[in-house]
């Protein structure tokens, strides 16, 4: 109803009695968004307040101030720094390759006939869909064999296959669209096929790459039930994880500012990104990755 | 050149003896196998870069290989191979005839696509069918050789499925399935029809409700456990408190599977929504131009002409939530943190106790966790199936 | 160019196989050994372009796989010097292309 109010000031034009017959639809999403906001809200004024504040359910009064050191707490004592630096890592360096194997791969695979093309394409959209338990333990299986190998290259590496088949599949479109008179002229101008596809093709779809690599870091940032099983001691977990180990140390530590000063900063990069990209985010969403 | 090559392949393949001999078969031995087999097809096909291949991955077995001797093994087959290298590049040179124009092409099209098969290899295809033989073996733990598997038949599947836990969990993701889905799908279309019938503000809200899909859901149920179903100071009680209520404990164990479902559809509405939005902008416009001419009601619009015209996104939506479903994961163990409880439990949770169980006194039992894969992939092939019989396409689909 | 760029890279692989023996580490003995040896042959052989990507290959891998050996002050060293021997790879061969347009391989 506040929203109504304030209406005529942004447009002057206003169709009273359409806006009336939709008055249901707004309360039900004005409600559902009211509560989101006051839900997060709360959490953030409570990463501000201390343990008895919180207990006492009267974080939005901030009565001994503003406590910072809640996140300086969660960041160096609750060791969230190294969750988020581990994080950090898996996600750039998993957004990078997964783009490096899933580009030249989508290319060829729309653009080139060869005799396995219909298997692969056929396969990667399969893969897609392949719940991760179906792998998992075997993959298990091959990494406790390789024990030497630094955990971070493991579960970076499996974050990369992972993503492979999506990414793929998202590109597949997208380079199908480009004119074939790109690579003619590259031809006649004497560029290797390769050299093509690197110094046109890839810059050309710039936007979709862009996009796929969105949706990846949300992915293996966001990435928990893998991370559990090949990233979960201290040193390595990212995260999910991370704030998981937290959550569970809760009943020793009993500092629940830092709980929540640790749930924020492990929200706040995709939330940051979400707000600036969010455009970009739904209509990849409803565009390129859902069929299959 | 012959000698060369002779030396590149038998080098390699006397180091994987040696390894395989002192030290048993392992990963170790791959960067072996794989030179000796990309020097007979430099030698075979006079392909220079395969010779390059070659020569890494002579490389990669003295990074690899962890015996003294064959690793010497492994730094003298890369030397043998960059000579083999050079006299591969110049038989090329001395043959131009065998230039073919378009040898370019075909080597890129290899080159790009061979990482992504060999993903798709290593990371799908030999893991599924190995989860699927395993399901159908008894082994001493997961990371045992094939050679110390027994064979068990069915016996995994009988074993899960007298299960208390499994049933229960399997109970536990029916439920899911059934209620969560009617809710999450039902409200996931009233937000889509509001959000389509030119309300104002749309993007605002879509961007809102999408917007927990995006971030941490280890973050969002942490926040839904720790604040909203608190009992102190929780959002839920302080509402029932300002009523004069009593305060319900929503993490007792009656409360908590809906505690759970409740959290979870708060989560996955946006994305339901977001693909209904697009299956409604589908609809062409003038179908509810004439309807309104024609005298018809929203409501009446609704179920005239969007409802059946949805058929195809319903599918795919419902398809979704079934995998979804199935995996369900992460909701169970932020409540259910430490121990599993029966009232959260679904069946990815009892794999992963089966295969990785966290209480000294359980034996770990891989065969048995592996079925349960096996299962829950039958399960959404089924209704993959299913739901593809059932609803055919129309001409409108997404 | 390409004098420079040789003498880098030898001088690093030299450098990273005389560290290899403090304390003695056999494999990145053998390692260095053959990153010395691809150096050399890329000098006599300046001509083939696809020795000195076998050298930055090699170098790349001895920089992953050789990691998590290390202590802290190796792997800095380390990777300093496997660095070093890329960009001498590098180096090598663009002074050789500029001067006589070698093939070009990646």
């Amino acid at each position: 109803m506040a929203k109504k109010e304030k209406l005529p000031t942004v447009r002057q034009h206003i169709n009273w009695k359409k806006e009336a017959t939709m008055l249901p639809g707004y309360i039900i999403i004005l409600v559902w968004i009211v509560f989101t906001a006051a839900f997060l809200l709360w959490i953030l004024a409570a990463s501000f307040s201390t343990t008895p504040e919180i207990m006492q359910g009267n974080v939005f009064k901030f009565e001994s101030g503003v406590h910072f050191e809640n996140y300086a707490v969660a960041w160096s004592q609750q060791n969230v720094a190294r969750y988020f630096g581990n994080s950090l890592l898996y996600s750039i360096t998993g957004c990078i390759f997964t783009i490096l194997i899933s580009a030249p791969a989508s290319y060829v695979l729309s653009r080139y006939k060869f005799i396995c093309n219909k298997i692969i394409k056929n396969s990667l959209i399969i893969a897609m869909s392949v719940p991760a338990v179906m792998i998992v333990l075997p993959i298990y299986a091959i990494t406790a064999s390789w024990r030497n190998a630094p955990d971070r290259l493991i579960f970076t590496v499996l974050m990369i296959f992972f993503r492979v088949p999506y990414t793929t599949v998202f590109l597949l479109n997208f380079f199908q669209t480009l004119s074939k008179s790109y690579e003619e002229a590259a031809a006649i101008d004497g560029c290797s096929p390769a050299g093509t596809f690197w110094r046109i093709m890839f810059p050309l779809v710039q936007p979709a790459l862009v996009t796929v690599t969105i949706f990846n870091f949300l992915g293996i940032w966001n990435e928990f039930f893998m991370a559990l099983i090949f990233a979960s001691s201290q040193e390595i977990a990212p995260v999910g994880v991370g704030l998981l180990q937290i959550v569970n140390s809760m009943k020793y530590t009993g500092q629940y500012g830092a709980l929540f000063a640790a749930v924020i900063i492990v929200f706040l990069p995709t939330f940051l990104l979400y707000i600036f990209l969010s455009e970009k985010i739904i209509a990849g969403v409803t565009g390129g990755g859902v069929k299959g | 050149m012959i000698a060369t090559a002779v030396i590149s392949i038998i080098l390699p393949l006397l180091a994987l003896v040696l390894q395989c001999i002192f030290a048993g078969f392992s990963l170790a031995c791959v960067p072996s196998i794989a030179a000796a087999v990309f020097a007979v097809l430099a030698f075979w096909r006079k392909g220079p870069v395969l010779a390059v291949v070659t020569v890494i991955l002579s490389f990669l077995q003295v990074c690899m290989l962890n015996i003294q001797l064959t690793a010497i093994l492994g730094l003298l087959s890369s030397a043998a191979s960059v000579f083999l290298m050079i006299s591969v590049e110049k038989y090329r040179e001395a043959h131009p005839e065998l230039e073919d124009p378009k040898a370019a092409t075909k080597q890129m099209i290899i080159g790009f696509i061979l990482p992504c098969a060999i993903t798709l290899l290593v990371m799908y295809a030999y893991p599924v069918i190995r989860t699927f033989l395993m399901s159908f073996f008894d082994m001493p733990n997961i990371t045992a050789p094939v050679s110390e598997w027994t064979f068990a038949g069915l016996g995994k599947y009988a074993k899960i499925f007298s299960s208390q836990s499994f049933i229960r969990s399997l109970q536990n993701m029916l439920m899911i399935w059934f209620a969560g889905g009617i809710i999450t799908l039902a409200l996931a279309l009233l937000f889509a029809i509001i959000l389509t019938s030119g309300i104002r503000f749309k993007k605002f809200f879509r961007a809102a409700i999408y917007m927990p899909n995006v971030i941490s859901a280890v973050a969002l149920a942490t926040m839904w456990i720790q604040y909203i179903f608190n009992q102190q100071y929780g959002m839920l009680n302080s509402i029932i408190r300002f009523f004069n209520g009593t305060p319900i404990n929503w993490l007792a164990t009656d409360m908590k599977f809906w505690a759970m479902l409740g959290s979870f559809i708060f989560g996955a509405v946006g994305y339901y929504m977001l693909i209904f939005i697009s299956g409604i902008e589908k609809i062409p416009a003038d179908l509810y131009e004439a309807a309104t001419i024609d005298g018809a009601s929203k409501a009446q619009q609704a179920f005239k002409i969007t409802f059946p015209l949805l058929k195809g996104v319903t599918k795919t939506n419902l398809t979704f939530w079934t995998i979804n479903t199935a995996t369900f994961y992460l909701w169970s163990k932020m409540f259910s943190p430490v121990d599993t409880e029966a009232s959260v439990i679904v069946p990815v949770m009892y794999l992963y106790d089966t295969a990785f169980p966290s209480k000294g006194n359980m034996r770990a039992d891989a065969g048995a966790a592996a079925a349960v894969g096996i299962v829950l992939a039958v399960i959404i092939l089924a209704v993959y199936l299913v739901m593809n019989k059932l609803i055919k396409d129309d001409d409108i689909e997404l | 160019m390409g004098t420079a760029g040789f003498i880098t890279a030898l001088v690093a692989s030299i450098l990273s196989l005389i560290i290899s023996f403090f304390p003695v580490q056999f494999t990145n003995i053998l390692l260095t050994l053959f990153l010395v040896f691809l150096c050399i042959m890329s000098r006599f052989m300046s001509e083939r372009a696809s020795i000195r990507g076998c050298l930055i290959g090699c170098a790349v891998l001895t920089l992953v796989f050789r990691f998590m050996y290390m202590t802290t002050l190796g792997k800095i060293l380390y990777t300093i010097l496997m660095l070093a021997v890329i960009a001498g790879a590098v180096l090598m061969q663009t002074g050789l292309s500029s001067r006589t347009r070698g093939g070009d391989k990646a």
